[in-house]
């Protein structure tokens, strides 16, 4: 009789247990991995309900900010991934790869299996390569080397800093995405975002250097316009 | 007309024309582009007279401000990047599926003004320059490429004249083109007249010596001249891929050796006599001149020493996040001075 209550216990218990991130299978989930030319290294960890998606929607769907250009049926390039990257301008030219032999790119790469640690370019670009269930692929602003350990599904889930329930959504809705990032030791971040904001006096000087310059074409046209007056009354 | 036009040194004219066109060239600042463009029209109102109609290029600006417009709609419709979105097209389109946002909006028309900017430069070179002036500042050595050139571009102007007048002529006797067959009368006369043009212009350049060689024919020349011609060529394309790429060392070494081949070959003068050109009026170069040219030279110093320091200020992407674009006071102040050719412009009114 104990035997059995127990045994009853245990199946509520476990009815009432939140789903760990193995036990809920009902989306497929992939990690990604984004390594700054500086050393940070974004980890995410990203479900979604299709038997696959492509390389550039993981990344979106991650919400790590992301600009991309089209090249028509040759799919989209990669620009710029959380704000490191080039101009569209230059990705359209030449998708942000300089003139130097080591001058970086965004390389896309994926190991031959989660956790071997053979980081390899994946040749057909974003657009193209499939994500599937299972897979982690990774985005390195270098030129070089990609500088990534072996990881595997379960590393990239925990440095994403994926819940225990695996980031379920309420009412079995798609899970959020676990974003994470890291920061090499003795990173100091650049303060861009107040370092570079100009005085209202900067933009004021602005206004009156263009003011001067539209005054003197319109000093040119009603030169012309005179001119042009005094002309038709020398005819007449 | 043509001396007016050339009362300001074609060479001082073309580096005012450099150096206008680097802002577009560089970059998308807004601040910066507006200068540009107010100083290019203030020069353009200056010294094209509105009388001068078809050669001022007006019809060019107008295609460049539809070209421009065209492109608007381009950016906005696959550029679907920016954190202002205006309005979505299903994803299922190709290529023009997606958010459609305002960073891309405001792309398209900074790269639509870029344009006119460069059309109203080209434009206005082309009307305070004439083509005499440009052949002349060419090397003696590549004359014959700049005759034929000269030639090239002659060729527009003159076909569109001659399908006006054989249009004329055809409406003259009761032609009226209704499709595409009743194109042939108007394309048989042009081929015919543009091949009669060819043949003359061809005995006219013949008549007067062009591509002759004195001396003892190409049979006396250095037989290897060629080849190694190619060779150091080769090489230094070579070198310069090589020098971009990272490898400098071997790169310089690449294009010390051809350029060095190419001038061995350049200096076999065997088989070939020095001509040498005569002019009947020499180019004056005036303290005019000089003050264009230094201010070309300077607004185009400013803008790459600001490119080099800040370059913000000349580059402004609207991508992720539509922000405040940079200003740099320097900077406006060197493209003021691409102002210069309105304080040299003849008085308005007289034959320019």
């Amino acid at each position: 009789m104990i035997r059995a209550l127990l045994g009853v216990a245990l199946v509520v218990l476990a009815w009432l247990a939140p789903p760990t991130a193995a036990e809920d299978d009902s989306w497929n989930r992939a990690g990604l991995v984004v390594r700054h030319g500086d050393g940070r290294v974004v980890y995410a960890y990203v479900a979604f309900s299709e038997p696959s998606i492509s390389g550039i929607e993981l990344l979106r769907r991650s919400g790590i900010p992301l600009v991309t250009v089209g090249f028509g049926a040759l799919g989209e390039g990669v620009c710029s991934v959380a704000g490191e990257g080039c101009g569209v301008n230059e990705c359209r030219q030449r998708v942000c790869q300089g003139a130097g032999a080591n001058a970086p790119f965004w390389q896309y790469l994926r190991q031959s299996a989660p956790g071997a640690g053979d980081w390899r370019f994946l040749s057909l670009g974003g657009s193209a390569t499939r994500v599937r269930d299972g897979d982690i692929d990774c985005w390195s602003w270098t030129g070089g080397d990609p500088g990534l350990p072996p990881l595997t599904l379960a590393d990239v889930a925990r440095l994403a800093g994926v819940p225990a329930n695996g980031g379920a959504g309420a009412g079995g809705s798609l899970p959020t995405p676990a974003v994470r990032e890291e920061v090499p030791a003795g990173y100091v971040r650049d303060r861009e975002d107040d370092g570079d904001r100009q005085g209202m006096l900067a933009y004021v000087a602005t206004g009156a250097v263009l003011a001067a310059m539209a005054g003197v074409l319109g000093a040119v046209v009603a030169r012309n316009r005179r001119a042009r007056g005094t002309g038709v009354e020398e005819a007449a | 007309m043509s001396d007016a036009r050339s009362s300001l040194d074609p060479r001082a004219w073309l580096l005012w024309g450099m150096a206008a066109s680097l802002v577009p060239l560089l970059g998308r600042n807004p601040f910066a582009l507006t200068a540009t463009l107010l100083a290019v029209v203030a020069v353009r109102a200056a010294w094209v007279p509105a009388a001068a109609g078809v050669v001022s290029g007006a019809g060019l600006v107008r295609l460049a401000m539809l070209f421009a417009a065209v492109g608007v709609v381009f950016n906005a419709l696959t550029v679907h990047v920016g954190d202002r979105e205006l309005a979505r097209l299903p994803d299922r389109w190709p290529i023009v599926g997606g958010a459609l946002t305002l960073n891309a909006v405001a792309y398209g028309v900074l790269s639509g003004v870029a344009l006119v900017i460069l059309v109203l430069v080209g434009t206005t070179l082309s009307v305070v320059l004439d083509l005499a002036s440009l052949l002349r500042l060419v090397p003696a050595r590549l004359a014959p490429v700049a005759v034929a050139g000269s030639v090239a571009v002659a060729f527009a102007p003159q076909t569109a004249t001659a399908l006006r007048e054989i249009r004329e002529a055809q409406a003259a006797r009761g032609h009226r083109p209704r499709g595409a067959r009743d194109l042939v009368p108007l394309l048989v006369p042009l081929l015919t007249g543009g091949l009669e043009r060819a043949v003359t212009t061809a005995e006219a350049l013949e008549a007067r010596g062009f591509g002759a060689t004195l001396g003892a024919g190409p049979a006396a020349r250095w037989r290897w001249r060629g080849p190694v011609a190619a060779f150091g060529l080769a090489a230094t394309v070579s070198g310069v891929f090589a020098a971009i790429t990272g490898q400098a060392t071997a790169g310089l070494l690449a294009i010390g050796g051809g350029v060095g081949l190419v001038g061995v070959a350049a200096r076999d003068r065997r088989g070939r006599a020095a001509f040498r050109r005569t002019r009947y009026r020499e180019a004056q170069w005036s303290k005019r001149d000089t003050a264009l040219a230094l201010a070309s030279v300077a607004t185009a110093l400013a803008l790459l020493r600001v490119r080099a320091t800040d370059p913000g200020a000349v580059a402004w992407e609207p991508y992720p996040a539509l922000t405040v674009p940079q200003t740099s006071l320097p900077l406006l102040a060197g493209l003021l001075l691409l102002l210069a050719p309105v304080l040299l412009a003849p008085p308005a009114g007289s034959d320019r």
